[in-house]
């Protein structure tokens, strides 16, 4: 076991592997704990709601590039060029590949579109009450800003659902 | 000859490299193919939205000079400048190795998207990209 700690893995980061998807997953509870400490933290600085939104949401919009690059790169996924299958793919893929799970997809009228997560990873041990959700709002705000998709994102808590 | 150049999402060189054979070329004709390379952009901006496929094939031509373009899905462009225009299939497989190594960098939580690549590392591994396919 001592051994296994104490092993550093070789070469620089460009040796690794990411082009498969490695089997193991996050643990719920650690990642619960992280990102509470990290709101905890977070509320400590600023008790304002909103700053704390806002705080989730730019966290989430540095991870969206990123997320994309790596799921359309495994995925063997080509550019999207039109806003809805954009959506479809984020909804869907991307959520598989973050959540394990795919959300749906709902259209609104003049150019405004939901997705809807029933169970948010993000609020399944943290108070919804909170806006942790703002996390995933600002990764798809990231997500579709990278792929140079004009929006705003915002997240609203539709009793008991989330959006 | 090829020069290989990534360019931000925000028109920024973040990443260049020339495979020059041999060292005979005078600084005037770095300048040639940086301005090349820059006049391409153009093209690729245009052929962008009409292909979903992220290898773009020659956009752009000057005399002899074939310029060939890459866009991730995260459209970071990948530019190519060189004088074979039969080495399209080696480009693809070139590009698609260099798509990787740009994705771990981008994975770095140290690295800032859109700022150069400073990593000594990926440089390494670029040219070793480059003698591979491209000489």
């Amino acid at each position: 076991m001592e051994s296994r700690l104490l092993r550093r893995p070789v070469g620089t980061i460009l040796e690794r592997n990411v082009a498969t998807k490695s089997k193991a997953e996050v643990n719920l509870h650690a990642f619960s704990l992280l990102f509470g400490s990290y709101m905890e933290y977070t509320l400590r600085r600023f008790p304002d709601q909103q700053n704390i939104e806002r705080r989730l949401d730019e966290t989430g919009y540095r991870l969206g590039p990123r997320i994309l690059e790596l799921v359309s790169f495994r995925e063997r996924a080509n550019r999207q060029l039109k806003i809805q299958p954009m959506l479809n793919f984020i909804s869907t893929t991307i959520w598989r590949n973050l959540f394990g799970k795919s959300a749906s997809l709902l259209k609104f009228p003049r150019g405004t579109w939901g997705i809807r997560d029933s169970e948010p990873l993000t609020n399944k041990y943290i108070s919804p009450n909170l806006g942790g959700a703002a996390f995933i709002g600002g990764i798809i705000r990231g997500i579709l800003c990278a792929a140079n998709f004009e929006c705003t994102v915002a997240c609203h808590q539709i009793a008991p659902e989330k959006g | 000859m090829n020069v290989f150049v990534i360019v931000g999402k925000d028109d920024n060189p973040i990443y260049q490299a020339a495979f020059i054979s041999q060292p005979k070329g005078s600084t005037e004709l770095c300048h040639l193919h940086q301005f090349l390379i820059h006049a391409a952009l153009d093209c690729t901006d245009e052929q962008v939205w009409t292909t979903n496929s992220l290898f773009l094939r020659a956009v752009d031509f000057f005399h002899e000079m074939h310029t060939s373009a890459y866009v991730t899905p995260g459209h970071c462009r990948f530019m190519m400048l060189h004088d074979q225009p039969k080495i399209e299939d080696n480009l693809k497989n070139f590009f698609l190795e260099a798509h990787e190594l740009y994705l771990k960098v981008i994975l770095n939580p140290f690295y800032e998207p859109n700022t150069p690549i400073t990593s000594p590392a990926f440089d390494a591994k670029i040219r070793a990209l480059g003698k591979k396919y491209l000489s």
